[in-house]
């Protein structure tokens, strides 16, 4: 088998000449190969830093590594006769599955006293006269003895930078190839045009074919890869080939051989940020694949290999995601508990992970393996999954693949798997995090159900992947969308609408909401309307049917610099959707306010830059606020000095509540919460609430949820505006602090009627419920709905319109109206 | 190569040339013996009174035909190779030159083979040493920056 020599050239060093020629060894050796790597750059060694052990480093620094110098030396001055040249090879450790082979030269024991000694006096015998034989013969007496002694495929050699006499033999002699590197400077390029010169007209030994140079551009940075400049380098370089190679901060002098990236092996590089590496490793194999024909496909299969590692590897790490324009963090794996190339199992039947994740830091003992990382290239990917399952007893493991597009494919594979049954694996299409394995039964299976399931433990990190679920069941239309799963997207609202707990309901919101601090990852990408589906389909029915603790937070106006926040929206949308009614209070504070202006300013024409802002405390009360008081209520606060006397505050509410139940004259307004007109507030009273709810055997949550949409519907009757832009603040309720106090039958009779539509929109038995059982032990006021239960909700909202207005009824709906009014006991 | 039309080479005599070589190769062969890095000066010093011993004796006669050999050994033995060789190629196509002196021309470039042969035996042994000579000549004067090597 003949010897392919090739040399590794660059006028200037810098150039990442020595790793390359390192990494290519290596990479040669490991698709199956024979190399032999030699160190020729005598005056500044280093190879063996790349390639050896800590073994040699030691005997490198205490002068006990023979190698090129020592042979030079001894061939030249006749005391090498006994120096064999496996007394200076020293065999690279490659995996054992690997079935080519990697020795080395080094240059020496550099850089110790006694290797400079060494190439000092293979200098002086250089320099003397001699009769026969000088460096020429004693070189190609090297190369002759690795040849024979050695017999490798492959002879990579690094050869000493600029011009010099050890370097022009090392191109010129020995090499059938030289790859000759070159970065963009100035002084790089024309030192390497002029040494390409010299060495296409360099004589060659009779039996030598042409030289073949191959150039190798360099360093070179994504923003000047395909400058003019770059061009016409390439361009007149000319050459056998010109490739380039990406500039790539994560790779460094210190950087030692890249390890592991050949088939049956494995290569991630240690950079969490964007493609730390992965450029250059894929250039460089391409690089390979064009030069070293014989492992062509090797390298092809390795940089698809690496690629799809390399980007298991980000995933797993990244804790940063950029979802809708926002970036947010996510729960990665932490480094210290991923290691790259574990090999599992004994002998024949072992196989080696490209990644393993433990549940500790790996140095610890106890670290067990919970997910399994492979990339397969060929091989039945449920037989390897299925042997790594038994084999380590991890929980997951995950089987990456090239696709027939060219694409990373990845599947996933448990022990407790919810398989697929067509193709025995999951269908999961992301590697699972730490948080998985704590969280999910098992955390190859995301199904809605799964995801359901870890929410109401209280897993609330689940949330966005359950809403982009829910995207995917929902959002379909007239022009496409995903699948269209509508039973699924209703278990979906009614699973998160069922949370109980306060916290969690409030993530809830926050998932399913557009918030100025909030972006879910939903589908799409800044997808209005995606955004707008979600916020009317979702988020709004959320917001009424949670626990208004949580929900109320959300309905404040403030702080909101990135538009009306989502409370408001859906505060918007029942205003519109149920009353026709347009609740806007910025458009109002525009309106009223400007009006006020003009009447100010008279007739000028120039607008007032701040007058308008200087307003806005007048209109606060146009924006309805939400509070939850502890306070007693204004029907269970004594309002006279004998009430006082006569109870106190707490068994007063006791009693209260307990009598107006026992009497069917419970009330909403004015015990259990409010509308304040003047300030344009929702309160509700919590005390009352649970008394009421404790009373009639229901959920406080529930109870809660009623009276909130029962008195914002009184907000919006107030503030909202009609489609010709009026406002009817008249139509206001009476005060429920006032002695004289009665509930106005209008108005609960509308509200009530609204409440109810609403709810039943809203498909929430449990607040339907709710809201039937009040009803029966309220007062008529708030039973006078029952009448107007099956008129279609247009009528009652044009009786509305007009009673608003103050325009009467006339003809059946007067009648209707007033029947419904008078009725003491429906 | 050294010129032979050097004026004082000129005006020594074929005897004169008799005796110093005789004496340089006496001198030459104790320098090598002791292994001093002069001994390629004193070659070198044969080289030059072979060659014009040779220069002023006809091929045929004895003293002529022992001075080409001795010229050609002497350059071989200064590491002059490119040397040796163009007087070699000169003296060889002199069809006076006796049979005996032309062996003599031939095994003293043979015996230097075996000399490097032993110095680089894997270079011999894969058949490129010859080659590498050839290739030293073809690079011994050559211009350039690089290589150099030669």
């Amino acid at each position: 088998m003949t010897m392919d020599t090739v040399a590794f050239y660059s006028y200037k060093g810098g150039v990442g000449r020595s790793l390359l020629v390192a990494n290519t060894a290596q990479f040669l050796a490991l698709s199956g190969s024979k190399v032999v790597v030699l160190d020729l750059d005598l005056e500044a060694p280093g190879l063996h830093q790349k390639l050896g052990s800590p073994d040699v480093f030691h005997r490198a620094s205490h002068g006990s590594l023979p190698g090129a110098v020592d042979m030079l030396l001894g061939i030249l001055d006749g005391t090498g006769k006994n120096f064999g040249i496996s007394d200076v090879a020293i065999n690279i450790d490659l995996p054992s599955a690997s079935k080519g082979s990697l020795m080395l030269i080094p240059a020496g024991s550099a850089p110790s006293q006694k290797y400079w000694e060494t190439l000092e006096a293979l200098n002086v015998s250089l320099r003397a006269p001699r009769r026969s034989g000088g460096l020429p013969e004693a070189v190609l007496e090297l190369q002759a003895r690795i040849a024979d002694g050695l017999r490798p495929e492959f002879l990579l050699i690094d050869s000493r930078t600029g011009i010099t006499e050890l370097g022009g033999l090392a191109t010129s002699v020995l090499a059938d190839r030289v790859v000759c590197l070159t970065t963009t400077a100035p002084e790089s390029i024309e030192g390497t045009q002029v040494v390409a010169k010299a060495l296409r007209a360099a004589p060659r030994l009779a039996s030598q074919q042409p030289l073949r140079m191959d150039f190798l551009v360099t360093r070179v940075t994504s923003d000047s890869r395909n400058s003019p400049e770059v061009s016409r380098l390439i361009k007149e370089l000319g050459g056998d080939s010109v490739s380039v190679l990406p500039h790539d901060s994560a790779i460094t002098n210190k950087e030692r051989v890249w390890s592991g990236w050949a088939p049956g092996d494995g290569l991630t590089p240690h950079d969490d940020s964007d493609d730390g590496g992965n450029e250059l490793f894929a250039a460089t194999l391409t690089w390979i694949a064009g030069s070293f024909p014989v492992h062509r496909n090797d390298a092809e299969a390795a940089r698809r290999r690496m690629e799809a590692v390399h980007h298991a590897w980000r995933d797993l790490t990244r804790t940063s995601r950029h979802v809708r324009g926002f970036s947010t963090s996510r729960p990665a794996w932490p480094v210290e508990q991923l290691r790259e190339r574990v090999r599992f199992g004994t002998g024949s039947k072992s196989r080696q992970a490209d990644i393993v994740a433990y549940d500790a830091p790996d140095n610890s003992s106890k670290a067990k393996p919970l997910m399994i990382i492979e990339y397969l290239d060929g091989e039945d990917r449920d037989d390897v999954a299925q042997w790594w399952l038994a084999e380590t007893r991890a929980p997951v493991v995950a089987i990456l693949s090239m696709n027939d597009r060219g694409g990373s494919d990845q599947r996933l594979y448990s022990n407790k798997t919810r398989y697929d049954p067509r193709f025995h694996h999951s269908d999961r299409w992301d590697l699972p995090l730490p948080h998985d394995f704590t969280a999910l039964t098992d955390p190859t299976d995301v199904s809605v159900d799964a995801l359901l399931d870890a929410v109401r433990r209280g897993h609330a990190e689940y949330l966005d992947r359950i809403v982009t679920e829910w995207v995917r069941c929902s959002a379909s239309g007239l022009h496409g969308g995903a699948p269209w799963k509508p039973k699924v997207a209703r278990r979906i609202e009614d699973t998160l609408a069922s949370v109980e707990d306060v916290e969690l309901a409030r993530r809830v919101l926050w998932a399913t909401s557009l918030g100025p601090g909030h972006r879910g990852m939903w589908l799409g990408d800044g997808d209005d309307w995606l955004d707008e589906q979600v916020m009317s389909e979702l988020f709004a029915p959320l917001l009424w049917r949670l626990t208004p603790e949580a929900s109320i937070e959300l309905m404040h106006g403030h702080g909101r610099p990135f538009g009306p926040p989502a409370g408001l929206m859906a505060i918007a949308g029942l205003a519109r959707n149920l009353l026709g009614l347009r609740y806007d209070p910025d458009a109002t504070f525009r309106v009223e306010g400007q009006r006020i202006l003009d009447r100010s300013v008279g007739d000028s024409n120039i607008d007032d830059d701040h007058g308008l802002y200087s307003l806005s405390g007048m209109f606060r009360h146009t924006e309805i606020s939400f509070e939850i008081s502890g306070d007693s209520p204004p029907l269970a606060t004594p309002k006279t000095d004998d009430e006082r006397k006569g109870r106190k505050n707490a068994s007063s509410l006791t009693r209260v509540v307990s009598e107006r139940i026992a009497s069917r004259s419970m009330v909403t307004t004015g015990l259990l919460g409010d509308y304040h007109r003047d300030m344009g507030r929702v309160v509700l009273y919590s005390k009352a609430i649970d008394l009421c709810a404790d009373r009639l055997a229901l959920r406080p949550r529930h109870v809660g949820s009623v009276t909130l949409i029962h008195e914002t519907i009184h907000a919006l009757t107030h503030l909202g505006r009609d489609l010709d832009g009026r406002m009817w603040q008249d139509f206001s309720l009476p005060a429920a602090d006032d002695p004289l106090f009665q509930p106005s039958r209008l108005h609960e009779a509308l509200t009530q009627y609204f409440t109810h539509r609403h709810i039943v929109q809203l498909q929430d038995g449990a607040l339907l419920h709710a809201f039937e059982v009040m009803s029966r032990r309220q007062s008529p006021a708030y039973r006078a709905w029952e009448r107007l239960r099956h008129l279609p909700i247009e009528d009652v909202r044009g009786w509305f319109m007009s009673v608003r207005r103050g325009v009467g009824l006339a003809g059946q709906a007067s009648q209707v109206l007033s029947d419904a009014m008078n009725v003491e006991d429906v | 190569m050294i010129d032979i039309d050097t004026p004082v080479i000129e005006t020594l005599t074929e005897d004169d040339l008799d005796t110093l070589v005789s004496i340089a190769i006496r001198r030459a062969e104790v320098l090598e013996d002791i292994g001093s890095p002069t001994s390629h000066e004193a070659w070198h010093e044969v080289m030059t009174y072979e060659e014009r011993l040779a220069a002023i004796t006809p091929a045929f006669e004895i003293t002529g035909g022992i001075a080409r050999a001795g010229a050609v050994r002497a350059a071989l033995a200064a590491g002059r190779r490119a040397d040796a060789e163009t007087l070699a190629s000169r003296y060889l196509s002199d069809d006076s030159l006796p049979a005996e002196r032309r062996v003599a021309i031939t095994v003293a470039f043979a015996e230097e083979e075996a000399r490097l042969a032993e110095i680089f035996p894997a270079l011999a042994k894969s058949g490129r040493l010859t080659e590498v000579q050839e290739w030293r000549v073809s690079v011994a004067n050559r211009p350039g920056v690089f290589p150099r090597a030669a």
